[in-house]
């Protein structure tokens, strides 16, 4: 093959005009960059060094003495175990009724919008209305006990027991429903027309049809919506803090609230462990999804 | 051109550079703050006394001369005058007669002197004193010759306990007189023209540019502002945009009014938007609480009559207040004192220590202002604690966080080498049960310089003459007693609760273990318990008075925090016979603890003047302090000897000659509740052993159930106290939950 020859004076000024290019570039990120290493990168720094010294007044360097004690605290180590555990529960619960959801109405079934609204209400409603209607329904002397009362049954302290995580659980699912669904919508829309006509032509089975091709023209939407899930798993915390305080019965205690009332306690150390440990596993999730869906999704996305 | 568009790209990214640091606002403060930290006021003081005199009422002329009285051992008064930079003060030739009171001083348009004078039959209180002759005086400043003189008597003579605190006189010749809640107007002619009472105490008098006579006082729903007027016969509010709250008012030089509040001195027109600070009296080592007048000289200079009714030698003193260059002034070590809220007692102690100190000087840094709230104040002084740039000296009564909490951020230097020190106060000088209050993990973070004791009073004929009670001791006197009676004053479930509680910790839970046991009898009896008192508070239904109640047995108990000797002697005379410290019903033991009262002084571990803390902390400490707190309601003195000489004091009885030449003993104090007043005589040997041995048997508060803690328990106490849950589900919600937290602070 001919190497392409570009005259040298023609060639420095390319190079020159590259090298402007980048200080132009740089010099109009700087600001984004310093903003980032400022509110995101430094204080991560100051974190890491927060949870190898004893406090914040003696910096003395204590090696890995706070994630010890943090690992073996056993408010940490419950508040983990109901993070995870309602993340294990209410993550897919949110993915496969979403997209069953979508599916259902993606095919043509009457009052198509209306469900669509419907679905999509719980988004628009503020986050104190929610606490709310959730307090009135699930209080001790709320809605749903004087329902039961109806039958016979005896008051439940919804809240307070061990169906906690249930009611906190379906609150999560009324909030996110909609919006996964909305995402899952507008992912099978854009499912080539041509491809699901083929495969009928071809006699596929519909689960087939779904299986092998619209999940994996889905395979990223589905990342997606399994991380933002995720991420608002963790961030039910907000609910579940305002619906019962800062302490509230063991099975709703979750990492949030251990990192809350460690801070309002001055623990710094012990909030910065546990928050290097948390962010570790969130790596390693987010780590694992993203195989997962370069995995299935490679044939698609070619 | 190129150049420019760079310069320009360049401008743009420093300008969102400094927007993104705020830059432009942190010029902009520092400057204001360089330029008022530049000068200071260097106060000059003098004794405004005379010979043989002790000193009373006091006031600014309108020259250049302070006038006040003083009363000399037999109980004759004498009018003085002192020129402001002259030291001796000269009588003023002002025949006052004998048995005659002067009350109140005032100053007219003319500087004319206003006497508010008062003839009783006999100045001998304990005698007992009964008014002859009410009489304003006018009198010249220069000579003493009286210029004017009204027989109020028929006015004001009936008036029971009259005394006038101050006394003003408008452009019509009318005078103002203020007692206790009323003002009474008298007519230039010596008849009443009004007599309008402000509904509570006056706290202050003055008159506005305009002439307006405007009273302050604390009101339920705050501090007011309000004008006399005579007109409708009543107290009108005023309108401002400042928020004025509780301090010494008095009109300004020329402005409205010149006022003191929160230690700071301020200047303004009613109608301004907000006031003019002038300076800080602490930063002039004056303490603001004695402040009687202050005036603005002409020559800028500022001078301040103060007088200190709670040190032993009642002291007076004329400060003269001179703004001068910092560079000019003596440099000193600077120590702050971090609090959320600066008492009387400690901003006391802080004036007086910096006064006598040659090396250090204090200054106080309160956080949040009076509009934030108590959370705001809070994370204002948590964030710089951790931040490191918390103060020198933490305040551990009114900081951001308890002990446990400044311990574990190693916020806090252990004090015990500081003890252990030659020359110093040692250990040994100081009571080992109080000390023990601010113990942590074997270390001793700080030291209380008084303390109270928190305990349960009752007759011994009640609770027997045992150190100590139980909770089915308690049940059992109250099933004893008829059903409407009373047995704790002031008592509800949630108040018993947190008592029972933070009295029984130990009980349910096991700190070294870090478990905790709700699920017990011991929890459930206390549940129980509590829930046989009054959800709230019963405001006195019947009219009756606590006297009454606990003498016709409708009232079993009351609980007190007793601070001294003359309290507890107040106590047995409330409840009419032999009576029982007890303290609180517990599980096991007695229950009476210790309240910490005074400065109480916490060392920043990152301090870098923990010598000038620890001086302070000796200053206070020191024999003259701890021998003089101010009056009973400082507390008790931590160290032993101060104690043992209070104590003695208390047993001395002070006797007065009677109008036939005998000898009767006179009474040290008065106390009441309002309700009553008991005069308060030499205690006696087994008064002052029931409180020594109060004090040897109580024990800290600190390291018992933390408030959230607390919260938990009352939050989830609630369902069972209205009946809607068994005190079995309760108490396993609160094992729940309350597991949860202990966890947490392991």
């Amino acid at each position: 093959m001919k190497e392409l020859r570009i005259p040298k004076k023609k060639k420095n000024k390319l190079v020159k005009k590259n090298e402007k290019a980048k200080k132009i570039s740089v010099l109009f990120l700087s600001p984004s960059i310093l903003g980032v290493l400022v509110f995101f990168v430094i204080p991560f720094l100051v974190v890491i060094y927060y949870s190898v010294v004893d406090n914040p007044i003696n910096h003395s360097f204590v090696f890995f003495d706070n994630f010890r004690n943090v690992f073996f605290n056993g408010a940490f180590r419950q508040a983990a175990f109901n993070t995870m555990k309602f993340s294990v529960i209410a993550v897919p619960l949110a993915v496969i009724l979403a997209l069953g959801l979508a599916m259902l109405l993606d095919s043509k079934i009457p009052f198509r919008s209306q469900f669509r609204t419907f679905f999509l209400t719980p988004m628009m409603v503020p986050i104190a209305s929610i606490v709310l209607i959730w307090q009135v329904l699930f209080h001790y002397n709320g809605m749903v006990n004087d329902v039961i009362g109806l039958f016979g049954a005896g008051k439940i302290d919804w809240l307070k027991s061990d169906y906690a995580q249930i009611v906190i659980i379906v609150l999560f699912l009324w909030k996110n429903l909609g919006y996964n669904m909305i995402l899952f919508m507008a992912a099978l829309s854009s499912i080539p027309k041509d491809i699901l006509e083929v495969a009928v032509l071809e006699s596929a089975k519909p689960w087939q049809i779904f299986l092998y091709i619209k999940l994996r023209y889905l395979s990223s939407t589905l990342l997606f919506v399994t991380i933002m899930s995720l991420i608002n798993s963790f961030k039910v915390f907000r609910e579940i803090y305002l619906l019962t305080g800062s302490y509230p019965y063991n099975t709703l205690y979750m990492m949030q609230h251990f990192m809350n009332n460690t801070f309002a306690s001055l623990d710094y150390q012990k909030l910065s462990a546990a928050a290097i440990m948390m962010s570790v596993v969130m790596v390693i999730l987010i780590g694992i999804l993203f195989l997962t869906e370069s995995y299935f999704g490679k044939d698609v996305e070619g | 051109m190129k150049k420019g568009k760079k310069l320009g790209i360049i401008g743009v990214t420093v300008i969102m550079i400094a927007q993104l640091f705020g830059c432009g606002k942190d010029v902009q403060e520092t400057t204001v703050e360089q330029a008022a930290d530049e000068y200071v006021y260097v106060a000059e003081f003098q004794q405004l006394s005379a010979e043989g005199y002790k000193t009373g009422s006091m006031t600014f002329g309108k020259d250049d001369k302070v006038y006040f009285t003083g009363v000399d051992e037999a109980g004759e008064y004498q009018l003085f005058s002192l020129k402001i930079g002259e030291s001796t003060p000269e009588k003023l030739p002002v025949e006052l007669g004998k048995n005659i009171s002067v009350q109140a001083i005032g100053i007219d348009e003319e500087g004319h002197l206003i006497l508010g004078l008062i003839e009783y039959n006999s100045l001998d209180e304990a005698a007992g004193n009964l008014i002859e002759k009410v009489e304003i005086r006018k009198i010249s400043p220069d000579d003493g010759s009286v210029k004017e003189s009204l027989d109020v008597t028929g006015a004001l003579g009936q008036i029971q306990d009259l005394y006038m605190q101050n006394i003003l006189v408008d452009e019509e010749g009318n005078y103002y007189l203020n007692n206790n809640q009323n003002v009474y107007v008298i007519k230039p002619t010596g008849e009443m023209l009004c007599d309008i009472s402000a509904g509570t105490y006056i706290s202050s008098i003055f008159q506005d540019k305009s002439g307006r006579v405007i009273i302050g006082v604390y009101e339920n729903t705050g501090w007011k502002l309000k004008e006399v007027s005579i007109a409708g016969k009543e107290m009108k509010d005023i309108e401002s945009k400042i928020s004025f709250d509780y301090g010494t008012y008095q009109s300004g030089t020329d402005t409205d009014l010149l006022y003191t509040q929160d230690s700071i001195l301020y200047t303004c027109n009613l109608k301004d938007e907000k006031p003019t600070e002038i300076l800080n009296w602490v930063d002039s080592d004056i303490d603001s609480s004695s402040l009687r007048a202050f005036k603005i000289l002409e020559d800028g200079r500022i001078a301040s009559l103060s007088l200190d009714w709670n040190s032993p030698d009642e002291t007076a003193e004329l400060a003269v207040l001179t703004q001068k260059n910092r560079a000019e002034v003596p440099e000193k070590k600077v120590l702050t004192y971090g609090t959320l809220y600066l008492t009387y007692y400690t901003n006391k102690d802080i004036v007086a220590f910096n006064k006598q100190s040659d090396k250090y000087r204090i200054e106080i840094k309160q956080y949040g202002t009076d509009d934030e709230d108590y959370e705001t104040k809070v994370s204002r002084m948590s964030a710089d604690l951790s931040g490191n740039k918390g103060p020198d000296m933490i305040d551990m009564i009114y900081g951001s966080a308890s002990l446990e909490e400044y311990v574990s951020m190693g916020l806090l230097e252990d004090i015990t080498p500081y003890l252990e020190k030659e020359g110093g106060i040692n250990r040994e000088a100081l009571l080992e049960n109080i000390i023990k209050a601010y113990e942590y993990e074997g270390k001793l973070y700080s030291i209380m310089p008084s303390f109270g004791i928190n305990t349960v009073i009752g007759k011994v004929s009640d609770v027997g003459s045992e150190a100590s009670w139980t909770i089915d001791d308690m049940i059992k006197l109250m099933d004893s007693k008829p059903k409407d009676a009373e047995i704790l004053s002031y008592s509800t479930k949630s108040s018993i609760l947190e008592l029972m509680c933070m009295m029984n910790p130990d009980e349910f839970v096991n700190e070294e273990t870090g478990t905790c046991d709700f699920t017990g009898d011991s929890f459930k009896k206390i549940l129980e318990f509590a829930n046989r008192f009054p959800k709230e508070i019963n405001e006195n239904p019947d009219g009756q008075s606590q006297i009454e109640k606990i003498r016709n047995g409708q009232l079993i108990l009351l609980d007190s925090v007793i601070t001294s000797v003359q309290l507890y002697q107040m106590y047995e005379y409330m409840f009419g016979e032999e009576v029982n410290f007890v303290g609180y019903p517990t599980i096991k033991e007695s229950g009476s603890f210790i309240v910490p009262e005074g400065t109480t002084v916490g060392m920043n571990a990152n301090s870098e003047n923990k010598e000038g803390v620890w001086e302070f902390i000796c200053f206070i400490l020191s024999k003259e302090r701890q021998e003089n707190l101010p009056l009973a309601g400082g507390g008790f003195p931590i160290t032993k000897e101060a104690l043992e000489k209070q104590f003695e004091k208390d047993m001395e009885a002070e006797y007065y000659e009677d109008t036939d030449g005998t000898q009767k003993e006179k009474p040290k104090a008065v106390w009441g509740t309002g309700d009553f007043d008991v005069e308060v005589y030499a205690a006696s040997k087994e008064q002052v052993e029931c409180v020594k041995k109060m004090i040897e048997t109580s024990k800290s508060s600190q390291g018992r159930l933390g408030e959230k803690m607390f919260a938990i328990i009352d939050e989830e106490a609630q369902a069972y106290f209205e009946g809607q849950k068994s005190v079995e589900d309760v108490a396993m919600l609160i094992q729940n939950r309350v597991q949860t937290y202990i966890n947490e602070t392991r």
